[in-house]
């Protein structure tokens, strides 16, 4: 909720700014534009999240059974790496193996928006005590057992801040697709710097940073309504 | 049934094996409680767990209910077993009723009748059933937590229980609570029960029987008086501390050691009669109404030279002591008052005997225990 409430605080003052600077007609003339790129923005979003938190939960998982625990530090570090190269090299390096085009871009995208996921959900996991796990177990549920109804319904907090993490970086470096001709809001963007029309810069950036928002606060909420009761209790 | 031979658990570390359960051997019987007890480090904990194969074995063999541990598929042989542990682990994410149901939806009972167990256990657990199924374990405390962890273990009537020091994290008020509800539930289940303990009163109250380990060895293995009245070495006197006669009276019952049902003289009697039961025991007499409550007592010096109705010379009782109170609340409650014997009453408060200081020391040399209630 308060995501949205800042959001809007900021669209507010942004709105102000824009009026008084004489953008806001200049804005608007782009809006068939920005209508046009919203859909594979969106789509660049939509599957590269998909990706990542696929792959990210699978992983976390993968790393906190017990047989891989130990070897999970070295393997998040590998994961961190990915992070550490600039979100440029990781799109430059997408092209030069896939070429130029969307599947490019989501793959940069994704690789990008993994580890956070992975690491929460391997935190998450982790961090439901010893002692509950070995009740389960004493009880005679299987490891699928464990898994299913124990460890992830009590990692799903930390699972879903990881999600929520990993969208809101994932919103925010999409545009940069359009440099490995992803397509989406970068277009107007990076047109606009070259122009020297800021109007058409702002008329990109400003849905893309709204999008950042606006999937940050509805994983948000998600997540508050997707947290057991008992879980929220034990938060609250 | 639960039989342990020779059952070891060693580790091998950088140092050389290290043998943490060496060749323990035990069996307990069908409806006993057993009580495995020692210092921190002696194994107890983890000779329990090789029993539910949450620790492998090194070597030895184990039954359980005639049956050997590694011949059952393990998630088979644990569904079998209730389990409760000190931390208690109910899952956060369910139900009281959800944790409790655990066992019977992985054995696959229908709702209602899991609904209708949940709620006989919460019962048994003293829990109020209209109020509890709906809680989550956040909203519980400590003692509630640890009664739905027993009530969990035995959901699917498990003839098998193991608990791992269940009350030891539990406050001495809440575990005296505890340690009672386990023993009437355990007068009605009678399961087969392993009950790890560092606390030699808990064990005391709650064993039929004793294993004390050292250094992963049996020390002793016998009933609670036996460790008590007879222990077998230097370490079990000590651990079952300097005090161990005293605590053999918890293990006495007054009915056991009683004496002197006819002490007793209507309140209309003469007094003259009283002299006569004065001669054969304790040195007085209990002066009893009709309905067989004890109204006062007389002892030598108020009789003599005295005539009348025996109630217009007695003195009021002291101390009183229910028959199904043990010796050492008799001792504590004759030690109160500065008397040396104390009268004995029925649940109905019917005078029933006496039990003087010298009953209470023949009933500890001849230890005649009285057979579990």
């Amino acid at each position: 909720m308060s995501g949205i409430l800042s959001g809007t605080l900021v669209a507010i003052a942004l709105a102000l700014w824009l009026w008084l600077g004489g953008l806001l007609p200049g804005i608007w003339q782009q809006a068939p534009l920005v209508e046009h790129l919203l859909w594979p923005h969106l789509y660049l979003v939509a599957v590269s999240s998909g990706i990542a938190i696929v792959l990210g939960v699978s992983a976390g998982i993968v790393l906190s059974r017990p047989r891989f625990r130990d070897h999970a530090e070295a393997s998040m570090q590998a994961i961190n790496i990915g992070n550490t190269v600039p979100t440029l090299a990781v799109l430059a390096l997408a092209m030069s193996v896939l070429g130029i085009g969307s599947t490019a871009a989501i793959v940069a995208l994704a690789v990008h928006s993994v580890l956070p996921i992975a690491r929460n959900t391997f935190a998450g996991i982790t961090a439901v005590p010893a002692s509950t796990i070995e009740a389960a177990a004493g009880m005679g549920m299987t490891e699928g057992q464990i898994l299913r109804r124990v460890e992830i319904p009590n990692a799903l907090p930390a699972i879903l801040a990881g999600v929520r993490t990993a969208m809101v970086i994932n919103a925010g470096t999409a545009p940069l697709a359009f440099l490995i001709g992803g397509g989406g809001l970068g277009e107007l963007i990076f047109a606009g710097i070259d122009l020297f029309d800021p109007a058409m810069m702002l008329a990109g950036a400003i849905p893309s940073s709204l999008l950042a928002i606006a999937l940050g606060s509805l994983v948000g909420g998600l997540a508050k309504r997707m947290t057991p009761r008992g879980i929220a209790f034990a938060r609250a | 049934m639960i039989r342990l031979e020779e059952v070891t658990k060693s580790y091998v570390t950088p140092t050389g094996p290290l043998t943490v359960v060496d060749r323990v051997s035990l069996e307990v019987a069908t409806g006993e409680t057993c009580v495995l007890l020692g210092p921190s480090g002696c194994g107890k904990t983890t000779t329990l767990k090789m029993i539910n194969r949450i620790v492998p074995k090194t070597s030895g063999r184990i039954q359980v209910m005639g049956r050997d541990i590694e011949s059952i598929d393990t998630v088979e042989l644990r569904r079998g077993i209730g389990y409760v542990i000190q931390q208690i682990g109910l899952f956060p994410n369910m139900t009281v009723e959800e944790n409790i149901g655990v066992v019977p939806r992985l054995l696959g009972w229908d709702a209602p009748r899991i609904a209708r167990r949940v709620r006989e256990l919460l019962a048994l657990m003293e829990l109020d059933p209209a109020v509890f199924p709906a809680r989550y374990p956040s909203e519980l405390s400590g003692g509630q937590a640890q009664r739905i962890g027993v009530a969990r273990a035995l959901a699917a009537d498990p003839p098998v229980l193991l608990m791992d020091e269940p009350f030891g994290a539990l406050d001495p008020i809440n575990r005296l609570a505890l340690q009672d509800e386990f023993l009437r539930m355990q007068a009605r289940l009678r399961k087969t029960v392993i009950f790890v303990s560092h606390d030699i009163d808990e064990a005391i109250r709650l064993g039929d029987r004793i294993a004390l380990l050292r250094a992963g060895r049996l020390e002793q293995f016998g009933a609670p008086d036996e460790l008590l009245a007879r222990p077998a070495n230097n370490f079990v006197a000590d651990f079952v501390g300097q005090d161990r006669a005293l605590k053999r009276l918890r293990l006495l019952s007054v009915a056991g050691a009683m004496n002197g049902g006819a002490l007793r003289l209507g309140p209309e009697e003469p007094i003259e009669r009283a002299a006569a039961l004065m001669t054969t025991h304790a040195g007085v007499a209990i002066v009893v109404s009709e309905q067989g409550s004890p109204l006062g007592w007389l002892g030598r010096s108020h009789i003599e030279g005295r005539s009348g109705p025996s109630r217009t010379h007695a003195r009021p009782m002291p101390a009183v002591v229910g028959l199904d109170d043990d010796l050492r609340i008799a001792l504590s409650r004759m030690l109160a008052v500065g008397a040396d014997w104390i009268a004995c009453v029925d649940p109905e408060g019917r005078f029933a005997g006496v039990v003087t200081r010298e009953d209470i020391a023949e009933a500890l040399a001849t230890a005649q225990r009285e057979p579990d209630a």
